[in-house]
């Protein structure tokens, strides 16, 4: 499972640099969303993936019993997911505006002087 | 007010102020005395934290909600957060009167003033958090706000800007939750301190390499390091 995980944070991560070298500003926002998920992932798994049992303490111990998932990577995660969703949406709205404005894709086109 | 109830005004003072900003949007007159008065405030919260903690032999600590250390997210002032909040607080009063005379009519309409406070919110809660993630999270606060604040002019270069600027900064945010996710899973914390003790000891596995190397090269992007302007 982590050997598998590992190759698809990998993939994810390797696709998502291509893409953010592009050119085109729609594929460095899909390169972008790609690593984003790749982040994930790499977070979700960094902490170990240990069995599907509900990480829920037992009534009267203080501290999660060996051998249950790490509920905290899961809250990482999820926050991460809620803030790059919400950053990815800013720069769909701002590259629809680019677009408009310029009536070009091309990243190279929208620079007027500076370089 | 107690002590540790003091850690809380940089970000609760700004924060508030610019939720009520946000009702008198249309009135760029208002929304001009409220920048500055919102500032006023964070610099009045800025000054009482900073004599708290000038006061006191230890820092400020207050943990969210009463949860301690393993579980709870914790804010913490020693001497230098409180120096920071203070310069931060300073320099965005003075920018705040700047931007008085040098902002136009319709970018006052379009809520320039919340984006600031949301801004100055993000940078004390960074100076603040004790919790490597949360100080992701307030990153992330501080980055919005500056990102919403580059288009409001609209003119043609600024979405050149602004599109590097964002691709920029969300890949240098990728590196940092890396950087923080794998670490997390090495140390098996999120607190400052308890990190730091941990690394004290053992530093040299390559996993704690590794997530070093992401981290500095996040926050290289993010201060400027990399690309070089």
């Amino acid at each position: 499972m982590e050997i598998a995980l590992a190759i698809l944070t990998g993939l994810l991560a390797a696709a998502g640099a291509y893409l953010l070298l592009e050119r085109n500003l729609f594929r460095i926002l899909l390169g972008l969303a790609l690593i984003a998920q790749a982040a994930n992932l790499l977070v979700f798994s960094a902490v170990g993936l240990r069995g599907l049992t509900t990480p829920i303490i037992k009534k009267g111990a203080t501290a999660l019993e060996e051998g249950h998932p790490d509920p905290l990577a899961q809250a990482l995660v999820l926050t991460a997911i809620v803030i790059s969703f919400g950053v990815l949406a800013f720069c769909l709205t701002l590259l629809k505006k680019a677009h408009r404005r310029s009536r070009e894709s091309d990243i190279t086109s929208l620079s007027v002087a500076d370089s | 007010m107690t002590d540790p109830a003091t850690i809380v005004l940089p970000i609760l003072l700004p924060l508030l102020c610019g939720g009520l900003l946000l009702f008198f949007r249309t009135r760029a007159r208002v929304q001009r005395a409220g920048l500055v008065i919102s500032m006023a405030l964070n610099l009045v919260g800025a000054v009482i934290l900073f004599s708290r903690v000038n006061r006191r032999e230890e820092p400020i600590a207050l943990n969210m909600g009463g949860w301690e250390v393993p579980v709870g997210i914790g804010f913490y002032a020693d001497l230098l957060a409180a120096i920071m909040i203070l310069v931060t607080a300073i320099i965005a009063m003075a920018g705040a009167l700047y931007a008085l005379g040098d902002i136009g009519q319709t970018i006052w309409k379009k809520n320039y003033a919340f984006f600031f406070v949301l801004l100055i919110t993000g940078i004390n809660g960074a100076f603040l958090t004790q919790d490597l993630f949360n100080l992701f999270v307030w990153f992330e606060v501080m980055l919005i706000a500056s990102f919403a604040m580059m288009i409001l002019g609209r003119r043609r270069h600024t979405y050149e800007g602004a599109l590097k600027y964002v691709a920029l900064n969300m890949t240098s945010s990728f590196f940092f939750l890396s950087g923080l996710g794998i670490l997390y899973g090495k140390v098996g914390s999120l607190n400052l301190d308890n990190i730091a003790t941990v690394l004290a000891t053992s530093n040299t596995d390559p996993l704690i390499l590794t997530s070093a190397a992401l981290l500095l090269m996040a926050f290289g992007i993010k201060a400027g390091v990399f690309p070089l302007f």
